[in-house]
């Protein structure tokens, strides 16, 4: 009785789903190959020129035609690369998460604070600790200290904490975002305070990386960021049905049978470690959290986060590559921060997403 | 199908404070059997319904469902047995019909909610027993409210449930869309042998409609019955009536405005004689039959196109060829 449809009856069971799901498939397709070409064309732009040649034999482990381009490309551009699309998809995967249990439009992968925390982890080292100073400051015009990120890790995982405890204890999802907003305001306070009180080089050094950068991020440190972004992905890919449920409420879904206290933990632990980790590897990256989400329900017409879910990973990856090559300023030596390319060129292109088509703005109507 | 016995509702308020809505229930539900619940605002009907679904606990007493009781069964059990459709909005814009009913599937899917074919017929049916088909592939945010509500009965009959309980679902509906849910679901309880409580406001058609009432007082004491028994053991007037609002068992309507204060003799017959009847009691008069001596008379002479009213007191006659302004006569004469 209870035997599998094949994928014709799957795909047969009605004509409009049909053409649905192919043409949803076709775009996926069609991200997969944007992203491989956004991918290269990112690694081959930068303040050294390299022809794209080039760097396509040193992907594919070939000599190149002189030995700094391999280590350019390899120890830098590559890195970058690989970061930002993993904290895009992670910041992506994220908002949306957020947005679903939180049924709100506006939440976003910080919306409980992760971001505070990270921020004040940074702030207590770059701003207070004054012995490492001296090196900190050395160093941060690439990021090139992990210590920023244990410090932001324990901050994000600080907060992290929090809301999983206390999250048990509260009923009310509105309760928990007043919590995090709430803490974020405190943070944000004692994060000003030691900035009055410190001197002008650290507070340029805390402000760059509230900037945001995918630089920073070398293959020592790239090998705990990306089993840990892996792992909330992970999680991430066991919550579909559960988040699908969500969309109708949480009473509704509890009808449904599913267990709300045990759904909000998995999904807070996945988002928070996502979103944790990117802000502790690359600063608090703004937007995509946000936008990401929207775009791709726009763009497949669904609130089934079975297609949402690997529909956001691609985008936000594909976005946060574009937002990099655009903050280098391909032709020139200067590099904009990364979260004043998200909001500028953001901001316009979601604007114009939602309303060019209406059905994305109502996917919440709160 | 569901028994309760000294079934306690209400809410726990801090650490030791109780508010109890309602004790000492002892109430059942039947297969093939459509229950509308119906009382005053805020009585509590939401309460005992949360509480009979296992979305609140009761503060004391016992539900049986299926002859095991309700704690007992796990979050998945309870949804195959009970489905809802509440109150709350459902927002989600870019889901359409088919998905929305596909998620009444939930509790019979695994872990990643592959659809099996099985899934796919009961999603099929839902849809097609509350008229539902031709939506399917419609965005939920273009429905009407009432195709909407018709697509969460749908959603919750794929729980393929034993019953079914509704919250108001009448609420936002026009009076046609009104009419045709409770029917919806007086077949649903008939055809499909379910067990369906659902509360209403709609006093007139839940009189017509359901098998029995369950009539909540503000005391929170439930009586139940058939619609009749109810009007006639006199417990429906005494729910409802309000200083300005009374129950009229001869024809179980609610009247508006203050009883009738004057008498006036009504000469006419057919429809005209219901209609304009109507129209006088509606102004406070009571309506008596020709020949009752009074020195008010309304005339209607059908004989004649238009139809003419007239009105005779104290000698004078005026005629007129509306219902309204025969009324308007009437007021600013007395």
């Amino acid at each position: 009785m209870e035997k599998k449809p094949t994928a014709a009856e799957l795909l047969g069971n009605n004509l409009p789903q049909q053409r649905d799901r192919l043409s949803a498939i076709r775009v996926f397709a069609l991200l997969l190959v944007g992203l491989a070409v956004l991918f290269v064309v990112s690694i081959s732009l930068g303040s050294v020129r390299i022809p794209l040649a080039d760097v396509i034999k040193i992907l594919f482990g070939q000599p190149a035609a002189r030995d700094t381009w391999t280590s350019i490309v390899l120890n830098f551009r590559l890195t970058k690369a690989l970061t930002a699309m993993l904290v895009g998809a992670a910041l992506s995967v994220s908002g949306l998460q957020m947005q679903t249990l939180f049924r709100n439009p506006l939440a976003d992968p910080f919306i409980l604070g992760i971001n505070s925390g990270a921020a004040l982890g940074v702030a207590l080292t770059i701003l207070t600790i004054g012995a490492t100073g001296a090196y900190l400051l050395a160093g941060l015009g690439t990021f090139g200290d992990l210590s920023l990120a244990i410090a932001a890790s324990m901050g994000a995982g600080l907060v992290l904490g929090m809301i999983l405890l206390v999250g048990r204890r509260i009923k009310n999802p509105t309760t928990l975002l007043i919590l995090g907003l709430m803490f974020g305001h405190a943070t944000g306070a004692v994060v000003s305070l030691l900035i009055y009180f410190s001197i002008p080089e650290r507070i340029q050094a805390y402000t760059i990386w509230s900037y945001g950068s995918f630089a920073g991020v070398t293959w020592s440190q790239m090998r705990v960021m990306l089993p840990v972004i892996l792992l909330g992905l992970l999680i991430a890919v066991f919550l579909p049905k559960s988040l699908n449920a969500l969309l109708l409420g949480e009473e509704y879904a509890r009808t449904l049978g599913l267990n709300i206290a045990r759904t909000r933990f998995w999904v807070l632990l996945s988002a928070s470690i996502l979103a944790g980790t990117a802000t502790a590897f690359c600063g608090p990256i703004g937007f995509l959290g946000v936008a990401i989400p929207h775009v791709s329900r726009n763009l497949f017409k669904t609130s089934d986060h079975k297609w949402l879910l690997p529909a956001v990973a691609l985008l936000g990856a594909g976005a946060a590559l574009v937002a990099d090559a655009i903050a280098q300023l391909p032709g020139s030596q200067y590099v904009l921060p990364i979260n004043v390319i998200t909001s500028l060129f953001g901001a316009p292109f979601v604007l114009w997403v939602v309303f060019k088509k209406k059905r994305g703005a109502t996917s919440f109507t709160v | 199908m569901l028994q309760t016995s000294a079934l306690a509702i209400g809410f726990k308020e801090g650490r030791d404070g109780v508010s109890t809505i309602s004790q000492g229930l002892n109430l059942r539900l039947n297969p093939n059997e459509l229950v509308c619940l119906v009382g005053p605002n805020g009585v509590g009907k939401s309460t005992l319904l949360r509480t009979l679904i296992g979305l609140q606990k009761p503060l004391s007493g016992e539900i049986r469902l299926l002859g095991q009781s309700l704690k007992q069964f796990t979050a998945t059990q309870l949804a195959k047995s009970v489905s809802v459709v509440l109150t709350n909005p459902v927002s989600a814009g870019a889901m359409r019909v088919g998905e929305l009913v596909a998620l009444g599937r939930y509790p019979f899917t695994g872990l990643f909610d592959v659809l099996t074919r099985n899934d796919l017929d009961v999603v099929d049916q839902s849809l097609e027993i509350v008229g539902a088909m031709p939506l399917k592939n419609r965005y939920i945010d273009e429905l009407s409210d009432g195709e909407k509500q018709r697509v969460m009965v749908a959603r919750a009959l794929a729980q393929e449930p034993h019953l079914l309980v509704l919250d108001e679902p009448t609420a936002f509906l026009d009076l046609p869309g009104r009419v045709s849910m409770l029917s919806l679901l007086k077949e649903l309880a008939h055809k499909q042998k379910k067990a369906v409580l659902t509360s209403t406001h709609d006093l007139d058609l839940a009189l017509h409609t359901a098998d029995r009432i369950w009539l909540m007082n503000r005391n929170g004491e439930i009586s139940e019955g058939s619609p009749e028994d109810l009007v006639l053991n006199g417990q429906f007037g005494k729910t409802f009536n309000q200083s300005n609002v009374t129950f009229n068992a001869n024809t179980g309507s609610f009247n508006l405005g203050r009883p009738p204060h004057r008498s006036i003799e009504l000469h006419a017959s057919g429809i005209n004689l219901i209609w304009t009847k109507r129209a006088l009691q509606r102004a406070g008069y009571e309506v008596q039959p020709a020949g009752s001596g009074n020195e008010f008379i309304v005339e209607v002479d059908d004989s004649t196109r238009p139809v003419i009213w007239r009105l005779r007191y104290h000698g004078k006659s005026s005629e007129h060829t509306s219902i309204y302004s025969m009324l308007l006569s009437l007021e600013s004469d007395i």
